[in-house]
């Protein structure tokens, strides 16, 4: 499927059936929180990486969350996920308080997030990354290694990591090592592996970042269709026109800080962020970590 | 020069109980380092930990059955230990904490204060005679020619070889497993198997007391083979594993009993040939008889250079995999 054949012009507010706050203001109470920060800080000496009063992301839509280099997003995305130490303040997730909690113990609640870089794990083949990452492996259990059930179960497995690698066009790698792969293909199992954990959040970090713009429309289109599936997205990201073609809200943080929030309409014109953006050290909407 | 006699000499210790226990130690430690990416350099822990627990029981009249499985059970305590406290650490720093609880771990038990359990320096000797008892082999030499054992070593090898048979195939249900593919996932990327669910601390402290039942079973064979030496279980035992694994192929299941078999063929070969080069004078008065150990050691490890130089992957790998840049 040629992504150039397919634009992504979907007005996502059409595409959604979520009611949106009525307010646009930073910290702003969302009708169904999925997740949900207060008063979150990460210091480094006494440097304050995040520091968040109030922050909810609204099950079920795409939010963005935009911001220059260094703004926090990742170390927030860390936070959130139990992959680095909370200074101060709590997250919940579906109402549970998940500060604390190690980071796979929030990934078995359904927050499954990704990383900057992306990691495909080279020395496996496309199909084991994907199996792997399921979360109802039988023989996954030591104890059940040597029974013969976990072939049998194994089976619905493959079928639907089969199913989810046909979506992302990576049926024809299945049996390849994924370090073989390209970079944007590892973008796309990358993808396709955190959807192979069924999670009900997913929070990709930079996911077009450093993709051609072909793979990027392709990119979008699969974070469009997770919606569609009722999963929800955070989605770092900070070249507007893409925010703009499929988030329902955007937040902004800059200095650790959420500025705003809003539509991405109300946010691209927020001075604020506008100033944000150009004040920032390195300066422009891009980053290339 | 013999040299048909040399090779005969080596073909025989290529196969031999010594041989096997390595086999199986290497089978340990190919799913600790292989499999599971764990700097793993006090594996002679495991050995030491089947030995004395072993030969402890056994020497104060335990049965066969208890003693050997005393000595699974304190590998297992051991690699429990060691696990927790060094498994949480940055995988870098566990190559160094298993360095240093191997030699802290010879140090006990060769100490004066431990002599009354241990044997201290002097180890443990004639425990083994249950094991003997039950040799169905009647006395004698057994083979063909110099390529012949007697009755005991016969005995030993043919329980080490079915030991090796069943941990092979133990090892490769494991390794073919979803568990086993969980395992070598966290060793690729520990971050992505995090963000996935996956308890990484405790999968690989299962790899890791996994591997050590494995060096417990060659500890217990060695200790029925050689009696009991403190100073055999010195950290260079697991530095020769490492050398076997790397020669049959690391991350494979087949690679350690390989690598074990060839390493001994070459341990073997070049003493016969150092000793009888040097008995016949070809380098005059520059090397004497004595020298012949060290140069067998130098020669080993110039194969291991070297091997990590030119073939990663070992002797019989695909060099595809080895080579796939693991960022
Ligand atoms: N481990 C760390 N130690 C010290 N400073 C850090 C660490 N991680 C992140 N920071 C700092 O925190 C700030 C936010 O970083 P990050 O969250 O990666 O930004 P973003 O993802 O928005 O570009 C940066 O100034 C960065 O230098
Ligand atoms: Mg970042």
């Amino acid at each position: 499927m040629p992504p150039e054949a397919m634009p992504v012009e979907a007005t996502p507010l059409e595409a959604t059936s979520a009611v949106l706050p009525a307010e646009s203001r930073p910290g702003v109470s969302k009708p169904n929180p999925i997740l949900t920060a207060r008063g979150l800080v990460r210091s480094f000496g006494a440097f304050k990486a995040v520091d968040i009063q109030n922050l909810e992301i609204q099950q079920g839509v795409i939010t963005a969350l935009i911001g220059p280099n260094g703004a926090g997003k990742t170390t927030f995305f860390n936070l959130a996920t139990g992959f680095d130490d909370t200074s101060e303040g709590s997250c919940w997730f579906q109402d549970q308080r998940i500060t604390g909690l190690h980071n796979y113990q929030i990934a078995r609640l359904g927050a499954v997030r990704t990383f900057q870089n992306t990691r495909a794990l080279t020395r496996l083949t496309v199909m084991e990354n994907m199996l792997f990452a399921s979360q109802q492996q039988f023989g996954e259990r030591l104890h059940r290694v040597y029974g013969a059930k976990w072939r049998r179960k194994e089976q619905k497995e493959k079928e639907r990591a089969r199913e989810l690698l046909d979506r992302f066009a990576l049926t024809h790698m299945a049996d390849e090592f994924a370090g073989t792969l390209s970079g944007g293909q590892r973008k796309l199992l990358e993808m396709a592996r955190a959807l192979m954990a069924e999670p009900t959040m997913v929070l990709l970090d930079e996911p077009l970042a450093g993709v051609n713009p072909a793979l990027g429309e392709t990119i979008l289109e699969h974070i469009l269709a997770l919606k569609a599936g009722g999963t929800t997205v955070l989605f770092i990201e900070h070249d507007m026109s893409a925010v703009r073609k499929v988030s329902d809200w955007v937040i902004c943080l800059a200095e650790g800080r959420v500025i705003a929030e809003g539509t991405h309409g109300e946010v691209g014109q927020n001075q604020l962020v506008l100033d944000a953006y150009l004040g920032s050290t390195r300066g422009g909407m891009s980053d290339d970590e | 020069m013999d040299w048909i006699g040399i090779t005969v000499a080596a073909l025989r210790a290529s196969v031999g109980p010594v041989a096997v226990a390595y086999a199986l130690a290497g089978l340990g430690l190919n799913l600790q380092f292989g499999y599971a990416g764990l700097w793993n350099y006090g594996h002679v822990v495991a050995v030491a930990a089947g030995a004395y627990g072993a030969a402890i029981p056994l020497e104060a009249g335990a049965t066969l059955m208890v003693g050997v499985l005393c000595g699974v059970a304190a590998a297992l305590v051991v690699s429990l230990f060691l696990g927790v406290a060094a498994l949480r650490l940055r995988l870098d720093y566990l190559a160094i904490a298993t360095i240093a609880f191997g030699e802290i771990f010879r140090q006990v038990v060769r100490s004066n204060w431990a002599e009354p359990v241990t044997g201290g320096v002097f180890g443990i000797q004639q425990f083994a005679r249950d094991f003997f008892d039950l040799n169905p082999i009647s006395e004698g030499r057994y083979g063909w020619g110099d390529f012949s054992f007697d009755h005991r070593s016969l005995w030993l090898m043919i329980v080490g070889w079915t030991l090796i048979v069943i941990g092979v195939l133990a090892m490769y249900m494991l390794v073919h497993s979803p568990w086993g593919r969980t395992v070598r996932a966290i060793r690729e990327d520990e971050q992505v198997a995090r963000s996935l669910g996956k308890n990484v601390f405790f999968v690989r402290l299962q790899s890791f007391m996994i591997g050590s039942v494995f060096g417990a079973f060659a500890g217990v064979l060695l200790a029925f083979a050689n009696n009991v030496n403190p100073d055999f279980y010195s950290l260079i035992l697991t530095f020769w594993v490492y050398t076997a694994l790397l020669i049959g192929g690391i991350g494979r299941v087949l690679g350690p009993v390989v690598g074990a078999v060839v390493f001994w063929f070459l341990f073997q070969w070049f003493d016969g040939f150092m000793q009888s080069s040097i008995a016949e004078g070809w380098y005059g008065n520059l090397l004497q008889t004595t020298d012949a150990g060290p140069f067998r050691f130098m020669l080993l490890g110039l194969i291991l250079v070297l091997l990590v130089v030119l073939r990663p992957q070992g002797f019989f790998g695909d060099k595809d995999e080895a080579l796939l840049d693991a960022s």
